[in-house]
């Protein structure tokens, strides 16, 4: 299930391909009864897509739709269970411990949750220190320097340095768990809800500061989210996922204006707009997602989609490039088109 | 963030740092007066003066004298030395050991976490005198024994301590983001969830050092701790039983002693407790 061809002519510096991640209950009692009483979660199933160097791919899926599964997985901090992900053209599954570490200088990872993400009893002077320390990034005399750099890059006061955590706010905590990544100097960052758990004035400082640094170091990012309205200004092209497979993919105008798959439809007329006039006639999208332990047969998304017919539920749509750069995986994505889109 | 809770925390706060200071203080003149025990008593706590048995206390005498003619005041305070030495690394040995089998079979589970923690078990099922003595009997009375056998029968709740927080912890993102910089699995543990997990067993070992304390005076007691004629408050209070009717400061005195030690301990095990937690949870 190859990308066929992005319409960029940047180089990707991400690839993905048919990447699967299955957890199932192993060892333990489990494996005394015999394999009949395992019950295997695909989180993420065969998922294929690139990033290209510079880009921001927005990642978007309710909970449960196996987005920071995936996001792990890229960085090995979840070992997949097949597919491959290449970086810079070299494969990152194959990698020795050692070669990894050496690799995880290109790659980090921004956190969810930024009153969990860093260790209370670290100054964050302590921090940056043992990160630069450990790569070898700089000298031992060029530390201070470096993290004064660092703190300004990300807007902090340069006094942040020597505080713990708890004196933070969740905005500026975030900030440091961007410096941290940005410590290793890489080239991509995944960044797992990065505003989630920030208040709402915070969020667009944040993803201003991740345009910024896109813009300033040259980053590659994958922004996870669980809602459109956060990827939609920053991302380049954005992803659908919903139980753990890849449903749409496109350039980020486009999947606004003209959504193919009616998940992503859905999922559009169920943001929030602030218009108190509007009132939500029906439910953008009826039903809750299906267990991931036990997913319907064919299309996942047959069992909520108003245009499901027998087909999809037998069989499984393969990912179709419907124009340059915009792949949906539906068999009904030409009556898609013609749902009225909700924008 | 916290102006709700700042009155009462105020006031708590001071009512604290009296039995912390009054706990420090207590320990710190037994210690003290322990550590000068030759230049502040002329006597000596071993040598006998037969000539001059079970004493009442006296101005001469302050505890009076035991059935060897010895003054009782002086072994008291040497014995402190020897108790709170006893109490303190059999608190120490056990943390340590605690730590690391705890720290290591909650952070890498799997097998290590099954052997360490069926070990735990083992241990636990016994209760902690007769493991005590039992360890004791098989390596001979004495003070290796009982340093032994305290650390034995006490690290297995350390342990436990520490592997539950250890699980909890290692899930945090933190760790994930270390993981992800590529440290090895040393460093994060030693660095990152360890620092994290300590002060629990701190609290925990604050209020363990008084039962170390009483066991190893109760050993000694039974005779298998500390021999006489070193001095020990459990070996003094040993010797003083047979005069209970007639000598009744031989083994009131030693006693008292224990007592006082336990409660400022005590006192100061809580305030100690009291500051970790607060710190711990803003």
């Amino acid at each position: 299930m190859r990308d066929a061809g992005q319409p960029s002519a940047l180089r990707p510096l991400v690839e993905v391909d048919d990447l699967t991640k299955r957890f199932g209950a192993r060892g333990g009692l489990s494996q005394i009864l015999g394999a009949a009483s395992q019950r295997q979660l695909t989180a993420v199933d065969a998922v294929s897509f690139q990033i290209n160097a510079g880009e921001i791919l927005g990642l978007v899926g309710e909970s449960g739709s196996g987005k920071t599964t995936l996001g792990r997985c890229l960085l090995r901090l979840v070992e997949p269970s097949s597919g491959q992900v290449r970086f810079d053209g070299k494969d990152l599954i194959s990698l020795s411990k050692g070669d990894l570490r050496v690799a995880r200088r290109q790659m980090q990872m921004i956190f969810q949750d930024p009153y969990s993400a860093l260790n209370p009893r670290m100054t964050i002077r302590q921090m940056l220190s043992e990160v630069l320390r450990f790569h070898r990034i700089c000298t031992d005399a060029a530390i201070p320097a470096r993290i004064a750099e660092l703190l300004a890059l990300v807007g902090l006061d340069q006094s942040a340095a020597d505080r713990l955590p708890r004196h933070f706010s969740g905005g500026q905590r975030q900030r440091i768990g961007i410096a941290r990544a940005l410590a290793v100097e890489p080239r991509f960052i995944v960044a797992d809800e990065p505003v989630s758990a920030v208040d709402v004035s915070v969020q667009a400082q944040i993803m201003n500061l991740l345009l910024d640094l896109r813009d300033q170091l040259g980053l590659t990012i994958l922004l996870i989210a669980h809602d459109l309205s956060v990827v939609r200004y920053v991302s380049d092209r954005v992803g659908v996922l919903y139980l753990g497979r890849l449903v749409e993919i496109a350039p980020t105008a486009q999947i606004f204006a003209a959504p193919r798959h009616p998940y992503t439809q859905a999922l559009l007329r169920a943001a929030p707009r602030p218009d108190p006039d509007r009132h939500p006639a029906q439910p953008a999208i009826a039903g809750e997602p299906p267990s991931p332990l036990n997913p319907p047969p064919g299309c996942h998304f047959h069992t909520r989609c108003p245009l499901a017919t027998a087909r999809c539920k037998s069989e499984m749509p393969p990912l179709q490039t419907v124009s340059d750069g915009h792949q949906v995986r539906c068999h009904h994505h030409d009556l898609a088109l013609l749902n009225p889109s909700p924008r | 963030m916290t102006s709700l809770a700042h009155k009462p925390a105020q006031q708590s706060r001071l009512a604290q740092m009296g039995g912390l200071v009054s706990g420090a203080a207590i320990l710190a003149i037994i210690l003290l007066a322990s550590l000068m025990a030759s230049h502040l008593i002329p006597y000596d706590p071993i040598e006998q003066n037969l000539r001059n048995t079970l004493q009442p206390p006296s101005l001469s005498h302050l505890f009076g004298t035991d059935n060897f003619g010895r003054d009782i005041f002086a072994r008291v305070l040497h014995a402190a030395k020897l108790d709170l030495m006893i109490g303190f690394l059999c608190v120490v040995f056990p943390w340590i050991l605690g730590l690391t089998l705890g720290g290591i079979a909650g952070y890498f589970g799997g097998l290590a976490d099954t052997l360490i923690m069926r070990t735990v078990d083992t241990f636990t099922a016994f209760p902690f005198l007769i493991m005590v003595i039992g360890v004791i009997a098989i390596l001979g009375p004495g003070l290796f024994g009982m340093y032994v056998a305290l650390t034995l029968a006490g690290w297995s709740i350390y342990a436990r301590i520490v592997r539950a927080e250890v699980l909890v912890i290692k899930k945090s993102e933190y760790i994930l983001a270390a993981r992800s910089l590529g440290y090895g699995h040393g460093r994060i543990l030693v660095r990152h969830v360890i620092p994290n997990v300590v002060t629990p067993t701190i609290i925990f070992a604050m209020t363990d050092m008084v039962l170390v304390i009483l066991s190893t005076t109760s050993l000694s007691f039974l005779g298998l701790g500390v021999q006489p004629p070193t001095p020990e408050w459990g070996v003094m209070i040993a010797e003083g039983r047979g005069f209970i009717l007639s000598a009744w400061w031989m083994v009131t005195l030693p006693g008292l002693a224990v007592v006082l030690v336990g409660v400022a301990l005590s006192l100061f095990g809580d305030g100690i407790a009291r500051i970790l937690r607060e710190g711990s949870q803003a």
